[in-house]
């Protein structure tokens, strides 16, 4: 009999426990995005990944941004800057502006904070993005005059990235590093934070430009990208990004969520070592370039990506349309005869190495196959994202599969520490180095003249390509997915978004 | 008694530093480097160096260790190489989670293989008996993430009853029972069928012995005899798996932590593993250790009360 009460008293309980409906609290002036990692650190000094940049992208501003539309540059900070001579910047810095801890922004701010950045004490993860600077002088409250060891073209450029934006040197004295408590000049500031699980950001009353129309951000850590998707449909969260391909369509068919897939800044390639005699070979590397039709890809990735041969992609500074025509087209004939030419008449064997994460599997597992058709037999080496960047620098690889995301959206950020001999070593992975393109890489540095700048990146580009450096396969885009109360929100080719015009109805 | 669990918490002391050189040295002897994931694909050579001095990695692994060990001592856990935060802070915010879960889907385990267990054994070759074994060899065939996404798909986003991820309300409150309930289910389910069965067979057994019919003739109720002079009887295998069983659920929250969104450690552990955050996995995989040693030494100490027999001197 007792028996009985209690399964009973059990089934009224967890029939009451179904039907009370969860109670979806949507606060207007409240967003919340899914976040698909944990928060590093708020430093942009001490910190070089996409979820923590996404934070604090509302909470600190650079000299410069990005202008999306012409691909030039836009103040921030900075109002203008002028060139005295090659080696010397004069920034003209905004006035009354101030941190949120209300010290002042100025000229000694910005020298403090360079000077952070390349500190080999600090030991910055980008500290490379400034050893060009050879010292910063404070002209006065508002003027700084940076001079370069030679000349550098990219400058202003760099400046937008935002590992180079503008923290507060009282905050620095105060916590000493900024990783759990920024303080910059930006829309929002910190207000609390759950390590691992979320940080909630507030409207900075004392922000210098338009206010803000949202009183609070909230970044929830969702690792599963489909739990993410659940929780978008079902309102918990507002926007999410960077969901996996296959999930794309779900949200499409949601009337209530909007999906949008605009053409971004990061490139994904083939490329080889070069410290293998067997690559040294053009012949042989323009045969596997050939032998890649880019339609199965971008089939295999259910369309969310864009076919391209050009290395520096349509949304960066340096492309051209050009580019298309230099590069190998799909021709699994010619194919055969250049690898026979090459001396592998019944192909040879081979590894292609990538990180076991994101699109690269099922990219690898695409050109396996066709890499098979013209008897190049490729062994899938899938490794963690950690083994394999080390792996890689050290040059155990022999293809490997990789991509970029341009961060700063100029196309000498992508070739200089990727395709210069200078950078074998660093982020060199292909240990590629050869004196014509070397120069052409230079030239789009060491010039300050922004056109002569751009011809010397479409020719390195064009130059680049034609050799076989690295087989541009895709261009991604950024999958940014959000409910449709939200508006104004964009994301900007090179993934990152900013919050402050944004607003819900 | 009290010989019997010192004894017991001093052999704690060798279990865990074992735990900390296996950790330790595995997870540095495995490829990939802290600072070239710290510094990303874009770093310079340099870049990288100057992490790995002002880190510590440029020293060589003993050294490293001997002082990882000489804080730990000292009750300190070290800082995250990601995060640059204390451990013990990480560890603080996460571990509760992880305990709820891990406790939540024993407690799942517990009402539906003991029970289901009981009722098999009670009425055998009953309906009850021929559907609950199946259903439980279900859950045993069925990965916990799966059955996670589908719990989600259907009570989150379809019907709506339950919210689809993350422990957002308080343990103790309505919202946050709702919350637990998918997690620990998914969690909880693979161990069903396991302590079933043994439910199951260990009643059959003790519900055949003499004492049981001489209770049955005394005339006492079924209910009585089931769970006074049947099931505490049945209970001690029933109860050794059960800790058992702790070690593969702190196991399972890797996974099932990932899926649910739920901050513990073991998203902890994996997130440290990926990013090779050498005293954050230390720490939890210690933790993880230290909860399993302790839990089974709870369910040995749990004998003496099932069974007054048992007596620890």
């Amino acid at each position: 009999m007792k028996g009985k009460v209690t399964v009973i008293t059990g089934i009224v309980l967890l029939a009451a426990l179904l039907i009370a409906l969860p109670t979806l609290a949507r606060d207007p002036s409240t967003l919340v995005y899914g976040a698909d990692s944990d928060v590093q650190g708020l430093s942009p000094i001490l910190t070089n990944d996409r979820v923590s940049a996404n934070v604090m992208d509302q909470i600190y501003d650079t000299l410069f941004v990005r202008d999306w539309d012409t691909m030039g540059i836009k103040p921030s900070l900075a109002l203008s800057y002028e060139n005295p001579d090659e080696l010397t910047w004069i920034m003209h810095l905004r006035p009354r502006v101030v941190f949120s801890d209300g010290t002042p922004f100025n000229a000694a701010a910005v020298k403090f904070t360079f000077e952070r950045l390349v500190d080999p004490k600090v030991a910055a993860p980008r500290a490379s993005l400034l050893n060009m600077v050879d010292k910063i002088d404070v002209v006065d409250e508002l003027t700084v005059k940076i001079t370069t060891k030679y000349p550098f073209g990219p400058f202003p450029a760099i400046l937008t990235h935002g590992n180079s934006g503008i923290i507060s040197p009282a905050a620095v004295a105060k916590y000493g590093d900024l990783m759990h408590d920024p303080v910059g000049t930006g829309p929002f500031k910190l207000e609390e934070w759950v390590p691992g699980d979320h940080i909630t950001l507030a409207r900075n009353d004392s922000y210098w430009g338009d206010a803000p129309k949202l009183s609070h951000v909230i970044f929830r850590v969702i690792p599963e990208g489909s739990t993410r998707v659940g929780l978008l449909r079902t309102g918990e969260i507002d926007f999410t990004d960077l969901i996996p391909t296959p999930l794309f369509a779900t949200l499409k068919d949601d009337p209530e969520v909007t999906a949008v897939a605009p053409l971004g800044t990061p490139i994904r390639y083939l490329s080889f070592n070069f410290q293998r005699d067997v690559f040294q070979n053009l012949k042989l590397r323009q045969a596997i370039a050939m032998a890649i039709d880019r339609r199965d890809i971008v089939t295999a990735l259910d369309g969310l990506a864009l076919a391209s041969k050009s290395i520096i992609g349509p949304k960066v500074f340096g492309y051209s349309p050009t580019a298309e025509v230099f590069g190998y087209k799909y021709d699994p004939e010619k194919a055969k005869v250049l690898l026979a030419e090459a001396g592998y008449p019944d192909g040879f064997t081979t590894t292609l190495w990538y990180g076991v994460t994101g699109d690269y599997p099922t990219v690898a597992q695409v050109l396996q196959e066709q890499l098979s058709k013209i008897g190049i037999k490729v062994e899938l080496k899938g490794l963690d994202w950690a083994t394999f960047l080390d792996a890689t620098r050290q040059g155990e690889q022999d293809m490997f599969l990789l991509g970029w995301t341009n961060l700063t959206a100029d196309g000498e950020e992508l070739v200089y520490p990727n395709l210069h001999s200078d950078s074998i070593g660093g982020a060199n992975r292909s240990f590629y180095g050869n004196p014509i393109t070397d120069e052409l890489i230079m030239a789009s540095r060491v010039n300050v003249d922004q056109q002569v700048r751009l011809a010397a990146l479409e020719a390195a580009n064009a130059a680049l390509i034609t050799n076989g450096a690295w087989i541009a396969l895709y261009d991604q885009l950024n999958i940014l997915a959000y409910h449709n109360s939200v508006k104004n929100l964009v994301v900007n080719p090179n993934q990152g978004w900013f919050l402050k015009g944004v607003y819900k109805e | 008694m009290t010989a019997y669990l010192l004894r017991r918490i001093l052999v704690l002391i060798p279990t865990l530093f074992a735990v900390t050189v296996i950790t330790f040295f595995a997870l540095h002897s495995a490829p990939g480097d802290p600072a070239s994931i710290l510094a990303g694909p874009q770093a310079s050579a340099e870049d990288i160096a100057n992490i790995r001095h002002k880190l510590g990695l440029d020293q060589p692994v003993i050294t490293q260790y001997f002082r990882y060990l000489w804080k730990l001592l000292h009750g300190d856990m070290g800082i995250s190489l990601t995060t640059r935060r204390s451990v013990t802070e990480m560890v603080v915010v996460r571990y509760p989670n992880t305990v709820r879960l891990a406790f939540a889907s024993i407690l799942i385990t517990i009402i539906l293989g003991v029970s289901g267990g009981i009722i098999a054994a009670i009425r055998p070759r009953s309906i009850l008996d021929n559907i609950t074994t199946p259903i439980a060899l279900v859950g045993v065939a069925m990965p916990g993430f799966w059955l996670g996404l589908m719990l989600m798909y259907l009570f989150g986003i379809k019907l709506r009853w339950l919210p689809v991820a993350g422990f957002t309300h308080p343990a103790w409150s309505w919202a946050g029972i709702k919350d637990i309930i998918m997690p620990a289910f998914s969690l909880g389910f693979l161990g069903v069928a396991s302590v079933l069965r043994l439910t199951r067979s260990s009643m059959l057994d003790v519900l055949g012995k003499e004492y049981v019919r001489t209770a049955w003739s005394k005339g006492l109720s079924e209910w009585v005899i089931i769970t006074k002079h049947a099931f505490r009887n049945a209970a001690i295998p029933v109860v050794t798996i059960l800790g058992m069983r702790m070690g593969i659920f702190l196991g399972g929250t890797v996974i099932i932590e990932s899926v649910f969104a739920i901050n513990g450690v073991g998203r902890m552990v994996l997130r440290s593993i990926l990013t090779r955050d050498y005293p954050v996995l230390a720490a939890s995989v210690l933790l993880i250790a230290a909860t399993f040693v302790i839990v089974n030494l709870l369910v040995d100490l749990s004998y003496s009360v099932i069974d007054v027999r048992i007596r620890y001197d």
